[in-house]
């Protein structure tokens, strides 16, 4: 497979004390010819080189920083190891391994330059998607909408793809989990092309344990307001 | 001379050989703290002179003006506190990120330097 020559489209995984459904991740994904880089965010206990398999990278953070300054770091990696396309997919299971080609497509035919995944646009899918996320969500697009100016139908959907020159444009300093407005701020300003792609959002029991908290949105909210004064 | 006063001599005093013997500063911030020590002497040992300056710029009592020029120092202290934390922050960033990549080159191919070279610079790329 991909022992020698890595292939040219980097899978960027941020992962913060994931255990076994990051090994699960990584086993889906095997199948794939993609370059993968696990970056680990200071876990407590570090990312075992053992779940690596070939092609498979894994960066650490030696103090933990955040997802989006994790995502840097993978986009970062992957640019120096000569990335042409850059998928960043979390760790939690939540993205199927198989829709990557879904966002790859419209780089690929040079369509645009970033494709956003969209678990609400046109066939996407939020599986065991709760109400009062829905409602979050809705009305974080409906900000996201306001402030970016961008035509998207989700927010903060970590599952996209974008080219080696986007990906060498846009740059992420918000550390924390603001980095996705962020993102949509950056391809805003820099007028980069994008596409919006349906995708599917599997809620499991561990990415809702794990991930963000409604609560959280406020939280959110405020580091993306303040980060724009620092 | 009250008690008091001499004792917030010397506490003036400590913060100061503290500032100028243990943190490096330039010359700016030096001279800057050596100012704000004399005016805090001068109010400590002529306890009238807050009072002129306060009945100078309309406010009743001299404790009162220095109370709010208290605030006021301190309300700036901790927009700069905030500012270079944050600064802190990037560097501190940039630092983890840099050791994660090179811990993850493959020994010996490549000098640690080089790192970041072969990309396009961003606008921000070197701005910390």
């Amino acid at each position: 497979m991909s022992n020698a020559e890595p292939a040219d489209t980097w899978v960027i995984i941020p992962s913060y004390n994931d255990g076994e459904p990051l090994g699960d991740v990584l086993a889906q994904l095997a199948p794939f010819r993609y370059s993968v880089v696990v970056v680990d965010d200071g876990s407590k206990v570090p990312v075992a080189q053992s779940v690596s398999r070939p092609g498979v990278r894994i960066l650490r953070h030696c103090v933990n920083l955040g997802q989006g300054a994790a995502i840097q770091t993978g986009i970062d990696f992957a640019l120096k190891s000569g990335a042409k396309y850059l998928v960043t997919f979390d760790a939690d299971g939540q993205h199927l391994a198989d829709e990557i080609e879904l966002l790859l497509e419209p780089l690929r035919s040079g369509k645009a330059e970033v494709a956003l995944g969209t678990r609400f646009g046109g066939g996407g899918r939020a599986i065991n998607i709760s109400r009062g996320r829905t409602l979050t969500l809705k009305l974080g697009t409906l900000w996201s909408r306001r402030t970016t100016g961008l035509d998207i139908t989700d927010t903060h959907n970590g599952f996209r793809a974008l080219s080696r020159r986007a990906a060498g444009q846009l740059r992420i300093t918000q550390n924390r989990m603001a980095h996705a407005s962020q993102i949509l701020e950056e391809i805003a300003r820099l007028a980069i092309p994008y596409v919006e792609v349906p995708v599917t959002i599997r809620y499991t029991e561990y990415s809702i344990a794990k991930g963000q908290k409604l609560s959280n949105a406020m939280n959110i909210l405020w580091e993306s307001i303040s980060g724009k004064f620092s | 001379m009250h008690l008091i006063q001499p004792l917030l001599l010397v506490a003036f005093l400590i913060a100061l050989v503290v500032y100028l013997r243990f943190l490096r500063s330039s010359l700016r911030d030096r001279l800057l703290g050596l100012f704000f020590f004399g005016i805090a002497c001068a109010a400590v040992l002529v306890p009238d002179s807050t009072q002129r300056v306060a009945d100078l710029v309309g406010v009743g009592r001299g404790t009162d003006l220095t109370f709010y020029l208290f605030a006021v120092g301190f309300v700036f202290f901790a927009v700069l506190m905030v500012s270079k934390l944050s600064r802190l922050n990037r560097s501190l960033t940039e630092v983890v990120r840099r050791v994660a990549i090179i811990e993850a080159e493959p020994t010996g191919t490549e000098h640690p330097r080089s790192l970041g070279m072969d990309q396009p610079a961003g606008p921000d790329r070197t701005r910390l």
